[in-house]
C-alpha cells in the first residue's frame, strides 16, 4: 500500500475526533481530500454523502451534529465556487453553535497569487464564518497540529472551524509522526472537557431568588434538551409553567397542561401571558432573543450560565457549568430573572402546587381546521 | 398539523424549514421527549429543511423522518435534494420519510411582513410561487407523492404517507391567506394589516376578504377559547 497522502491524514485525523461522515461536492481543488475519503469508506472507516449543492452539506453538517448523528459535522467542498456556495450552511451551524468543521480546497500553491482559476482569498473569505479558527495549510508536516486546534476550536467553542488545502497539498506524502524539534508543536486528539460547576455561591443565589417566586416561570430551550427528567422535577417542585423556545420544542411533550408551548412571535398566547404575568423566571439553555416576548424587566437576578451566554441579560460573566462527558451532556444554562413583585393578593403559593396564570394555563391550542 | 401530530412514532425525527411552515410547526404540532425536531433557528435561512432531514435520516435510518417545507424552500433546494434521496433511500434500515409541502404559491410569511409593517399590499412579482407538481416529481424519481387540494381524503393520505415504503412527497394546496396572528399584536401592527388589506380590497384583490374572514376566525376563536377556559377553572 503506498504511503498515506495529506489527505489520508486529515481524514483518519478527524476520525480520532469522533468525525467520520462527511458531507460534500467534489471538485479538482479538494481532489486529493475526497480520494482519502474515498479510500476510508471502502475501509469501512467513514460515510461520504453527496449532495446537489455545497450549500446543503453545509445545512447537512450541522443537522449531523443536531439529530445526534456525530460529534463534529464535516463538509466538504472545492475551491472558488464551492467554497462560497457552503458559506451560508457553516452560519447556520455557526450561529446555532454547533461545531462544524469545513475541509476548504485552494488552488495549487504554484498558482496561488497569478489570479488563477477557483482562486479566491479564502482565508480572508472565512475569517467571519469560521472567525475562531481557519487556517491554509501549506505543508504536511502542519496537518497534525491544524486539524487537532481546528476540531478542538470546533468542539469547545460550539462553533465553525476551517482548514483550507491547496490541491497539490492533498497529495503530498503526510507526515505523520511530527518530528521533535525546535517549532514543532505536538497537539492531541483528546477532547478536552469544558470546565467546572457552577459556583456553590451562585446555585445559592439563584436557588433564593427561585423560591421567592410566587408565580415561576420557566423558559425551556435546546440547552435543555438533555435535561427532560431534571426540568420537570424544578417544574414540579416550583410549580411552575414551561414555556419552550423553538429548537427545544422536543424538551417536553407539548401536551402537557403545565406547558404553554412555543414562544415569541410564532409562540402561543399562554406562553405570552406565562412571561408577562410571572414574578419570577428561570431560564434554561435558551438563549432567545426577543426582549418583547420576555417579562417587563426590573432588576435581574445574578445567573450563571454555560459557554455561550449571550452578552444580554447576565449579570455575572458566563461561566460552563458543564461535567459532563460525552455520553452524559452537560447541565443546561440557567438564568434566574425576578419581575416585578405580584399586587394580586391571595394568590395561593405551594410547593408544586398549581397557581393562577401559571400551572393550568391552557395549552394554546388552535381551533382545529385543514390547512 | 393535528392529523400529523397524531401519527408521528415515539421516535420521530421532524425537520423544518423557515417561513409561515415554521409558525404550524411551533403552534400546532405536537411533539413528545424522544422526538427530535430542528431547524435553522437563528440563521432562519430557507433551505435547511430537506438538509437536515437527510442529515437526520443518515444519522438514524432506522428512525422515520417528517420534514416540513414552504413551497419557496421546496423550490430553492427542496426539488434538487429529493435526487439525493431517491439516490440513498434504498440504503436506509426504514424507509419512512415524508416532506410536507405547505404549497400556498406564495412567500407568505414575507408577504404578511408587508401588510404588518409597511401596510403595504405584497407585490405578486415578488411573492408568488409558481405551482409545481412536487408529488409528480417525486415519482418521476421513483420516489412516493400525492398532491391533497382540500381536507376529503387528507386522513387516508396522512395514513398512507406514514406508513408508506418508500419516500413520499405530500403536496398539500393550502391557503395563504390564513393568518399567523402572533401572539401579542402592537395597534401599529393591526392598523398596517388592515389598511394594507383595505387597499388590496379597494383594489379588488380577492384575497382581501378571505383575510378578514380568516382573521376573524382566528381571533375570535381565540378570545372564546380565552373566555371558555376562564369560566372553566372559576367553576
Amino acid at each position: 500500500m503506498s504511503s498515506p497522502t495529506v489527505g489520508d491524514h486529515v481524514v483518519s485525523r478527524l476520525g480520532l475526533w469522533g468525525a467520520h461522515r462527511f458531507y460534500g461536492y467534489p471538485g479538482d481543488g479538494i481532489g486529493g481530500v475526497v480520494s482519502a475519503i474515498g479510500r476510508a469508506v471502502e475501509a469501512g472507516d467513514a460515510e461520504f454523502v453527496q449532495v446537489r449543492h455545497e450549500e446543503t452539506a453545509g445545512f447537512a453538517a450541522t443537522a449531523d451534529v443536531k439529530y445526534g448523528g456525530s460529534p463534529l459535522g464535516v463538509a466538504v467542498v472545492t475551491s472558488g465556487p464551492g467554497a462560497v456556495h457552503v458559506l451560508n450552511g457553516l452560519y447556520d451551524a455557526k450561529l446555532d453553535h454547533v461545531p462544524v468543521v469545513a475541509l476548504v480546497g485552494q488552488t495549487a500553491s504554484n498558482a496561488l497569487g497569478t489570479s488563477y482559476y477557483q482562486e479566491l482569498d479564502l482565508v480572508r473569505l472565512y475569517s467571519d464564518v469560521a472567525g475562531e479558527f481557519v487556517f491554509q495549510v501549506t505543508r504536511p508536516d502542519q496537518v497534525q497540529h491544524v486539524v487537532d486546534r481546528a476540531a478542538r476550536t470546533a468542539l469547545e467553542r460550539r462553533t465553525v472551524t476551517a482548514v483550507v488545502l491547496p490541491s497539490d497539498v492533498q497529495d503530498a506524502d503526510a507526515v505523520v509522526e511530527v518530528p521533535q524539534g525546535h517549532g514543532y508543536t505536538h497537539t492531541s486528539a483528546v477532547p478536552g472537557s469544558l470546565p467546572g460547576t457552577p459556583r456553590t455561591e451562585a446555585l445559592a443565589q439563584a436557588a433564593k431568588v427561585l423560591r421567592s417566586g410566587r408565580k415561576v416561570a420557566i423558559l425551556a430551550g435546546a440547552g435543555a434538551l438533555s435535561a427532560t427528567e431534571e426540568l420537570t422535577a424544578v417544574a414540579d417542585r416550583l410549580g411552575a409553567g414551561v414555556a419552550k423556545a423553538l429548537l427545544g420544542k422536543t424538551v417536553l411533550d407539548d401536551r402537557l397542561d403545565w406547558v404553554t408551548g412555543a414562544i415569541g412571535l410564532l409562540g402561543t398566547r399562554p406562553s405570552y401571558d406565562l412571561m408577562r404575568q410571572c414574578d419570577v423566571l428561570l431560564m434554561v439553555g435558551t438563549t432567545m432573543p426577543y426582549s418583547e416576548y420576555y417579562p417587563a424587566r426590573d432588576r435581574p437576578a445574578p445567573c450563571r450560565s454555560t459557554s455561550t451566554a449571550p452578552a444580554a441579560g447576565c449579570a455575572t460573566p458566563p461561566r460552563s457549568t458543564s461535567s459532563g462527558t460525552r455520553e452524559k451532556p452537560s447541565p443546561p444554562c440557567c438564568r434566574c430573572w425576578r419581575g416585578p413583585t405580584p399586587t394580586r393578593r391571595g394568590a395561593r403559593t405551594s410547593r408544586g402546587g398549581t397557581t393562577p396564570g401559571t400551572r393550568g394555563v391552557p395549552n394554546g391550542r388552535r381551533p382545529r381546521r385543514t390547512p | 398539523m393535528r392529523g400529523l401530530s397524531d401519527r408521528l412514532a415515539d421516535d420521530h425525527q421532524v425537520a423544518v424549514d423557515c417561513g409561515t411552515v415554521t409558525s404550524w410547526f411551533a403552534r400546532d404540532l405536537d411533539l413528545r421527549p424522544g422526538m427530535t425536531a430542528s431547524l435553522s433557528g437563528t440563521l432562519l435561512s430557507m433551505g435547511g429543511g430537506l438538509p437536515y432531514a437527510i442529515a437526520a435520516k443518515q444519522a438514524h435510518p432506522d428512525r422515520p423522518v417528517l420534514a416540513l417545507l414552504g413551497d419557496g424552500a421546496m423550490q430553492m433546494n427542496g426539488l434538487s435534494e429529493l435526487v439525493t434521496v431517491a439516490q440513498r433511500w434504498r440504503t436506509w434500515a426504514d424507509p419512512r420519510f415524508v416532506v410536507v409541502v405547505m404549497n400556498n404559491r406564495q412567500l407568505s410569511f414575507v408577504a404578511w411582513e408587508a401588510r404588518a409593517m409597511q401596510g403595504e399590499v405584497p407585490f405578486d412579482a415578488a411573492m408568488d410561487v409558481p405551482d409545481v407538481p412536487y408529488a409528480g416529481w417525486a415519482e418521476l424519481l421513483g420516489l412516493a407523492g400525492r398532491r391533497v387540494e382540500g381536507p376529503e381524503g387528507l386522513d387516508e393520505v396522512l395514513t398512507a404517507a406514514m406508513g408508506a415504503d418508500r419516500p413520499f412527497v405530500l403536496d398539500a394546496v393550502v391557503d395563504p391567506n390564513v393568518p399567523m396572528i402572533p401572539p401579542h399584536v402592537s395597534l401599529d401592527q393591526v392598523v398596517s394589516t388592515a389598511k394594507a388589506t383595505a387597499k388590496a380590497g379597494l383594489q379588488g384583490d380577492p384575497a382581501a376578504r378571505e383575510i378578514v374572514v380568516e382573521g376573524v376566525r382566528e381571533t375570535v376563536g381565540a378570545a372564546a377559547r380565552a373566555v371558555r377556559d376562564r369560566v372553566r377553572r372559576s367553576e
